[in-house]
């Protein structure tokens, strides 16, 4: 028989801005172990039927160093003899994490799994302390694989997604954002963190705004260009972790599935485009479970910056009213190494709540790259 | 991460017996003299009213953010120091003050009210001070104990308090001197102030001083039909700030007039001229009052500047605005440069400057044996409280005494006694002493100068030039003193350097790096022998030139004895560099040092670069790695902005973080002589040869792209990126870089002058040069 992978329980830290948000004094690895001891106790799992940790973190370095998969689960208490390893596949390290719990669940190498991941983009610098790339690059290179901001602008022009589109398209998100947190929407995945004498519950980087003021903010990347600090993801500090298992072990204790595994790709593009990724990863990923986007009802799909996430939205033909349903990165932020439990657990939970059947959780990834994961609600 | 903290305790404050300071009121004065406690080290309280239930600490708490705001911290973390309250819950947190400032608002029952509330908790030797412009001492002690009016006086600062060097004392018959004492020594060394001497009596010294003038220049202005615009230019070229009359009124707030000008003429007696100055009976002030005109704060008073940013000024007969005709100080008679052409003049310039000046001269002479000590108390008041560039009695000295005199009797109009007395003594000052209030010629002054200033006035140098002097500061410690322009580098001054290296040790233990000049410590390199090397396309000559700065500042650092730089002022590029080779530093608090090079289209040549780089690998801030290093040195060379203070410069990396911070600018000498001497005395050796990792082309890369990423933003300009690039190579070690191949301070500097040299043949190098020699201004090219 086939050993078939679920999603079994979903849970994050509030994400708030870098350096100013609430979170900024908290380690990467404390708020790894939190997610976890939260994963643990909503599920009730003995930590000792856990594997493995899977962990994706995009600068695995400094606090976030020292294999920091192996680190949160220690610090959570799970017991030694479950194991930890790190993942990096940048903004795609936690779709991966996933993956990889998945992959061995099905080569029987294992029963369940966390998977996860965390970002203190705080407390490391994106591209870490000590920015080393290949001296044979040339500055051309060098900034396609570095500096997404203008791969942004890149696909803006090239796939024609104005000013104009932008800032309408985050204005959405920013919209959606606020709607599900008034509504309470947001609050199910959310595992509070005690800092110091406060409880931060909320996310942080979900505000008011309106067209108007998207509408005037100066380009924060290319000068005459149309990428703003609106319009593109706000740098976050935060962790998610899911449980990945067997239906076998859900019933054995008593877990309600979410989802369950269908499919996954990865793709590559060129460096200079990576926004673009998500379309080639989603197509694979659709036609290897069989399915076209016609299939889909709910798409998490990261929102790394506005420019991208629409030109993937237009190329992919996922309508509107099924994409990112409770707001995107944009309005909620982007813990590079956190985002992708953040699709495939917020999927899951909106396969449930919205009684569908099929989502498309993908993301683009620095460097050039795509990644995607189909879920089917269980 | 361990940081270090960018609080500091200044040099004196652990004697001062000042282990914590409170202040009570957090106005603009109040949490500005909490924040210059916190700026020396000192743990200070603020309380002020209570805010509401939601945040009983509000007030106090708003006053901190407000110096942050407005500069009053020399760094962010300094405001960690001060611990804000409440008067009415934080009241005992008083009883571990050594001294308590009281800057509340000046309402005689409620300052009372709180001394009360003080006397029954505060420590038995605390020093309880008012900040009161108005209010006699007399009447602030009236029926208190008597320990505790013991244990009272005035302090009275000028606003903003990091800024303005004044503090007034006010002491009684009851204080006994040790506590006086105690506390002008607190207020210089603690808070760097210079400390005048008052008597109770209204206005004490600045304030009576400086209300005479603004109601004189306000009102004579009217009555010879000076424009405003006219009269604070005549005002601005007698010496006092560029605000003028009218402009400072309007900054003061033209509401306050009623209040201060009323409570002064209340407490003078009929006869004093000051009733003779009624600017609160002036009807244009009052029709400017009643539209509700109060100066800056309201948006509009003698000036006010639109929302389409054009400017219009008062009419002095109707009140009413009309459009500003700024009046430049080179159109007055002498150019606004020459006082006695100004004062001579025989138009209503000349008349204005004139009557302007004697009144202030003839109401300080007639005033100061009930009012100062000595006509020296009366000129650093207002030169320190109000900003003139020299008081009434060394202006009227530059003019000539006997010539004041002449004019006065000429006039026939009485001459004061002590105008009488300098007139026919050479003067209110002789050889550096004043006269004091009874005519008399004071022994010497007492205001303190700096250790180098006594020697010099008193003792030939061990050896020197033109340019630079090495002087005998005594106990084997010499100080190496430049004298050129703005102290800038020249070969002579390098000679005289030269000299201290190879002949100090027979002269010398320890050498100290520093000057009185009052504005800058060195601006570094003389740009204009850049320009012509340039003009010339002599690139040898540059060469040799930093070839020879390079070599004596590592020989500096390296030499059998320690040197010991004494930072303060400006200390630019070359100046800054001489100060990043020192064995240790003791700064002035206000110390402004930066590497400026990249303006002009540089970057540092003499070690700079390669100092900072070895510091950002050394220190216990930031973070490590040779691309981290390479980032932490490129971040503040690049910015090339001088730092706002000595902390600034220690959390930047362009002092080190040992070094010591002195909060009085004139202490700086001494204390850098008592430096060295610890560390000779304690068995000084030269550091240990340092090499420094580099992270090599990969290291560039990585760090270019952040730069190309602004560049893209528009932020920066080709030039600037072609300029970030050398920088870079230097700091990253350039082609043959390797992080497992650590270079040798030489082998940096070596890159730092092909760098160098390279970029001074570029046009770009040579625009940006000419434009600041040409405007002082950098250029964006």
């Amino acid at each position: 028989m086939t050993r078939e992978a679920y999603i079994a329980a979903y849970v994050r830290t509030p994400f708030t801005f870098a350096r100013k948000g609430a979170l900024a004094g908290v380690r990467a690895d404390d708020l790894g172990a939190h997610v976890i001891r939260e994963l643990i106790a909503r599920t009730r799992v003995p930590g000792h039927e856990i594997e493995d940790v899977i962990w994706g973190c995009a600068f695995p370095e400094g606090e976030q160093g020292l294999n920091i998969g192996r680190v949160v689960g220690m610090l959570a208490g799970l017991p030694e003899t479950t194991a930890g390893a790190t993942i990096n596949r940048w903004c795609g390290s936690s779709i991966q994490a996933v993956q990889m719990a998945a992959g061995m669940l099905m080569m029987n190498a294992g029963d369940a799994f966390i998977a996860g991941g965390t970002e203190s983009m705080s407390r490391v610098p994106m591209m870490g302390f000590n920015p080393l790339p290949h001296p044979s690059w040339d500055q051309q290179a060098t900034q396609d694989y570095i500096n997404v901001g203008l791969t942004a602008e890149r696909v803006a022009r090239m796939f024609n997604v104005t000013r104009d589109d932008q800032d309408r398209f985050a204005f959405a998100s920013h919209s959606k954002a606020r709607a599900a947190q008034k509504d309470g929407r947001l609050a199910e995945e959310i595992a509070p963190v005690q800092v110091g004498g406060t409880i931060v519950a909320d996310d942080g980087c979900v505000r008011d705004t309106s067209l108007e003021k998207l509408q005037d903010l100066k380009p924060a990347f290319l000068k005459d260009g149309t990428v703003t600090a609106g319009a593109s993801s706000p740098v976050t500090d935060g962790a998610t972790a899911v449980l990945v298992c067997t239906k076998e072990f859900a019933e054995r204790h008593g877990l309600k599935l979410l989802s369950k595994v269908k499919s996954f790709a990865v793709s590559g593009c060129a460096p200079g485009i990576m926004g673009m990724g998500p379309v080639e990863a989603s197509r694979k990923a659709m036609s290897r479970a069989g399915l076209t986007i016609n299939d889909i009802d709910i798409v998490e799909m990261n929102e790394a910056f506005a420019a991208q996430a629409e030109a993937c939205r237009r190329e992919l033909g996922i309508p509107e009213e099924k994409l990112n349903i409770d707001g995107g990165a944009l309005a909620l932020g982007h813990p590079l190494g956190a985002t992708g439990g953040r699709l495939v657990g917020k999927a899951s939970q909106l396969l449930q709540r919205e009684g569908k059947r099929l989502a498309l959780t993908t993301q683009c990834i620095g460097g050039g790259m795509g990644i995607a994961m189909i879920l089917e609600a269980a | 991460m361990t940081t270090v903290g960018n609080q500091v305790r200044a040099v004196g404050v652990e004697q001062s017996g000042i282990r914590c300071a409170a202040v009570i009121g957090a106005g603009s004065m109040g949490s500005g003299i909490a924040a210059q406690f916190a700026n020396a080290g000192v743990p200070v309280i603020l309380l002020d009213i209570a805010g509401d239930a939601a945040n009983r600490n509000g007030p106090a708490e708003a006053g901190i953010a407000r110096q942050l705001k407005v500069g009053g911290f020399m760094h962010p973390d300094a405001a960690k120091l001060v611990r804000a309250g409440n008067t009415e819950d934080d009241l005992h947190l008083l009883a571990e003050a050594d001294w308590i400032i009281e800057a509340v608002i000046e309402k005689l029952e409620v300052k009372r009210d709180l001394y009360r509330r003080i006397a029954a908790l505060r420590k038995p030797d605390a020093v309880v001070a008012s900040n009161t412009s108005t209010i006699p001492l007399a009447q602030l002690v009236e029926g208190m104990e008597s320990d505790f009016a013991a244990h009272f006086m005035i302090n009275h600062f000028f606003n903003p308090p990091r800024v303005m060097q004044l503090v007034e004392i006010v002491a009684s018959p009851a204080n006994a001197p040790e506590t006086v004492a105690r506390i002008r020594n607190a207020c210089e060394t603690v808070l760097g102030k210079t400390v005048v001497d008052c008597r109770d009596t209204p206005g004490f010294i600045a304030n009576r001083i400086g209300c005479y003038w603004l109601a004189a220049g306000a009102l004579e202005a009217r009555k010879l039909g000076l424009t405003i615009e006219e009269a604070d230019a005549v005002n601005t070229a007698l010496g006092v700030p560029r605000t003028g009359v009218f402009g400072l009124l309007d900054l003061v707030g033209l509401d306050l007039i009623p209040n201060i000008w009323g409570s002064l003429m209340n407490t003078l007696p009929e006869t004093d001229a000051m009733h003779r100055q009624d600017l609160p009976g002036d009807s244009t002030v009052k029709k400017i009052l009643a539209d509700g005109r109060f100066g800056r704060k309201s948006g509009a008073g003698y000036y006010r500047v639109n929302q389409d940013r054009s400017r219009e000024a008062t009419d002095l007969e109707t009140g009413e605005f009309r459009p500003e005709t700024p009046f430049p100080t080179a159109n007055l008679p002498g150019g606004g440069r020459k006082l006695a052409e100004l004062l001579d003049a025989d138009d209503k310039y000349g008349r204005y400057a004139w009557t302007v000046f004697k009144e202030i001269l003839v109401y300080s002479a007639t005033h100061a044996p009930v009012i100062a000590g000595d006509i020296e108390a009366i000129d650093k008041a207002m030169e320190l409280g109000y900003a003139w560039r020299q008081g009434p009695f060394r202006l009227a000295d530059s003019y000539g005494a006997a010539r004041v005199a002449e004019r006065l009797r000429s006039a026939g109009e009485e001459v004061p006694a002590l105008i009488g007395a300098a007139a026919a003594n050479g003067g209110f000052y002789a050889e550096g002493r004043p006269l004091k209030s009874n005519g008399e010629r004071a022994v010497q002054s007492t205001f303190s100068v700096s250790m180098l200033a006594a020697l010099k006035a008193s003792s030939k140098p061990i050896h020197g030039n033109e340019a630079a002097s090495i002087w005998d500061l005594g106990d084997g410690i010499a100080c190496f003193e430049m004298h050129t322009k703005m102290n800038s580098f020249t070969p002579a001054v390098f000679d005289v350097l030269e000299w201290a290296i190879e002949q100090g040790p027979g002269h010398f233990r320890s050498l100290v790096i520093g000057n009185d000049d009052p504005r800058a410590f060195s601006a570094g390199a003389d740009l204009s022998f850049f320009a012509r090397k340039i003009e010339e396309q002599d690139w040898q000559t540059i060469e040799d030139y930093l070839v020879r700065g390079q070599n004596l500042f590592l020989r500096l650092k390296y030499s059998p004895f320690p040197v010991v730089a004494a930072a303060h002022g400006l200390a630019l590029g070359g100046g800054c560099e001489i100060i990043l080779h020192a064995n240790a530093v003791v700064a002035h608090a206000e110390f402004q040092g930066g590497l400026p090079e990249v303006k002009v289209g540089l970057v540092p040549g003499w070690g700079g670069c390669t100092q900072l780089l070895l510091r950002a690998h050394t220190s216990a801030n930031g973070q490590k790695g040779p691309a981290a290093a390479a980032r932490t040195a490129f971040d503040t060379i690049f910015a090339g902005n001088p730092s706002r203070s000595a902390l600034e410069a220690r959390a930047s990396g362009i002092l080190p973080t040992d070094s010591r911070i002195v909060m009085n600018r004139s202490h700086l000498i001494g204390a850098a002589k008592a430096r060295a001497l610890d560390l000779v005395e304690n068995g000084f050796a030269a550091p240990d040869r340092a090499l420094i990792t580099v992270a090599g082309k990969s290291g560039w890369l990585g760090l270019m792209t952040a730069v190309e990423g602004e560049r893209a933003a528009g932020r920066l300009s080709e030039t600037d990126v072609r300029l970030a690039g050398t920088l870079l190579s230097v700091l990253t070690g350039g082609e043959e870089g390797d992080q497992v191949k650590p270079l040798t301070e030489e082998d940096v500097m070596a890159l730092e002058r092909k760098a160098l040299i390279g970029l001074i043949r570029k046009p770009e190098t040579k625009a940006r040069i000419d434009h600041m020699l040409k405007t002082g201004k950098p250029l964006k090219n």
